[in-house]
């Protein structure tokens, strides 16, 4: 009997679905397992978007209101959901690529759609972790009070975040040299957030910041934040078309990025 | 194309940009035989690996791993596919990093098994960062191997290997050749082809330059290989050996001679001080840089 080799098989190709969801799990461990053993992604993952969010609702006099803590709460939430999707693509894939993990992969049976689902499933449960964090400091320190369907609906709008954020970080790291994609996935996320008015009200802003904003992600996952929170905001419908366009056209930009031809 | 037939290459040609860095190759591994691709760098090998991986779109030519088109589902689903600097997550184990590839087959071998063919038991549970060159190319052996496959294409395995290591590697490549596993590998070192390989080929600049069994290729250049230490000079040797092509560097010589008997005789007439006389069949390294040289001329 052979044991180092299969024999050929009579018909079908590929992984059955029980396998599929298999090869998805153990892609998700890998994944999970490469990143909380990165300290560098792990640790500013969760630590920056709890940090800035204790020091301006906590240290700085800025949550003076009901509604004005709410407001800092849904910001920082969404600064810190955005990250680990935006950041596992565009940096992680870049290196993927850069180092030729991703070429290996392609020329296993693993369908490539796989490792990325795999990929924005830990992200997703990084954001998880973050809006836990910020939850429990925002309730106990930071004096927050919501109803119940309210953090709910937050949370979840957090953890799905990923599902943008992680399109638009595909879109650069299937484009981009390792080392360009650290300084450039930077310069993104801080430059939207910041534009998107997560740091600083809008209405503090110059007029051209407060007309770039509508255009960006952050301002419509923070809209739904607010929407989430009986804050003031502008219309739902507008906000997950938007994103479910920014969604689809960064999709579409990664895949030729992904499959490109090998060139020396 | 045969019946049992693994790979099949008609017409391959790749070009990039002004550089043709494969022509017209042709090509076939059946199930069951060991091919070795030798040549120097820029020969095309790699090149040629990646067609048939389906990493790139070849300019001309037909490509085909068991009937189906490179890179496509049902060939990956065959393949066990080792790479030149493969990055790997650093910050994994290699057991870790076998069991990731182990889900993505069918019919995967079990771990222990792995581990031991690829001779990695004492560095399984090593991130991969912490493991060494040769080490590390035990690891992507290991993750080739994993789903057992019909076609075993291997890019330079042995580079930075220990003799061990090494030898774990023939031994188990042997073994699933004997299984009916087709292999195709690229190596620099040429001993290991002529070890191992059923069929040698080799390439330069795009084409293949010569085929057949590793005696078939040494019958080409035939004779012996004579080394020796001499006080002659370069001159007195030049008269001497008239028409034989030789190296000579301070005062060691070497060359090969279809008529080894007969030169000796006249070498320790001419120089009985003559020492460290080594007389030896041609290698197949030997027989391959003449053919180079051949092709150069």
């Amino acid at each position: 009997m052979n044991t180092l080799t299969a024999p050929l098989p009579s018909s079908g190709h590929g992984l059955d679905p029980r396998r599929m969801a298999g090869a998805l799990g153990h892609e998700a461990l890998g994944e999970w397992r490469n990143l909380v053993r990165m300290p560098a992604f792990s640790i500013p993952t969760l630590l920056f978007p709890v940090g800035f969010y204790a020091m301006f609702a906590i240290v700085l006099p800025f949550a003076d209101t009901t509604q004005a803590a709410a407001t800092l709460l849904v910001n920082f939430t969404i600064f810190g959901v955005f990250a680990p999707g935006l950041f596992a693509f565009g940096v992680g894939l870049a290196n993927d690529r850069d180092e030729g993990w991703l070429r290996l992969k392609q020329t296993a049976p693993l369908p490539i759609p796989v490792m990325m689902i795999a990929r924005m499933l830990v992200a997703m449960v990084f954001a998880l972790a973050v809006v836990v964090a910020l939850f429990a400091v925002a309730a106990t320190a930071g004096g927050v009070r919501l109803e119940r369907s309210a953090w709910l609906i937050l949370a979840i709008t957090g953890v799905l975040a990923v599902i943008p954020a992680s399109a638009i970080g595909m879109a650069l790291g299937a484009w981009m040299k390792a080392r360009a994609a650290i300084a450039i996935v930077n310069i993104a996320y801080l430059g939207s957030a910041m534009l998107s008015g997560l740091w600083f009200p809008l209405h503090l802003m110059p007029d051209p910041v407060q007309s770039i904003a509508p255009a960006l992600p952050p301002f419509h996952l923070a809209e739904l934040g607010r929407h989430a929170t009986g804050l003031e905001a502008g219309s739902l419908a507008v906000s997950l078309s938007w994103l479910a366009c920014v969604t689809i056209i960064a999709a579409a930009l990664a895949m030729p990025g992904l499959r490109r031809q090998e060139r020396k | 194309m045969s019946d049992d037939s693994a790979v099949a290459i008609e017409g391959l040609s790749v070009r990039y940009g002004a550089i043709q860095a494969l022509d017209d190759v042709a090509l076939e591994l059946r199930e069951g035989q060991l091919l070795a691709l030798l040549g120097p760098n820029g020969a095309g090998k790699t090149t040629l690996l990646s067609a048939l991986l389906g990493l790139l779109r070849p300019d001309g030519g037909q490509v085909r791993v068991f009937g189906h088109r490179p890179g496509s589902l049902p060939a990956r689903c065959l393949s066990g596919v080792m790479l030149q600097n493969s990055g790997v997550p650093e910050l994994l184990s290699a057991a870790e990093l076998i069991d990731q590839f182990r889900s993505y087959h069918n019919d995967a071998m079990a771990r222990e098994a792995v581990i031991e063919l690829a001779g990695i038991e004492s560095l399984a549970d090593r991130r991969f960062a912490t493991l060494s060159g040769g080490q590390k190319q035990q690891v992507l052996f290991a993750l080739a191997i994993v789903g057992r496959p019909r076609l075993l294409l291997l890019d330079e395995p042995s580079n930075g290997m220990d003799i061990n290591a090494r030898a774990r590697l023939w031994r188990t490549v042997q073994a699933m050749r004997d299984e009916g596993c087709a292999v195709l590998l690229t190596t620099h070192y040429i001993e290991e082809a002529d070890r191992l390989a059923d069929e040698v080929i080799l390439l330069d600049r795009g084409r293949i330059l010569a085929q057949g069994s590793p005696n078939q290729i040494k019958s080409r250049l035939s004779g012996s290989e004579i080394r020796f230490r001499t006080r002659m000079g370069l001159k007195k040797l030049q008269t001497m050996l008239g028409e034989v092509q030789f190296e000579f560097s301070s005062d060691r010589c070497r060359l090969i001679s279809a008529t080894p008997e007969r030169l000796l005789a006249s070498l320790l007439q001419a120089d009985p001080e003559l020492t460290d006389l080594e007389v030896r069949p041609v290698s197949l390294e030997d027989a391959l840089s003449s053919l180079t040289l051949e092709h150069a001329a």
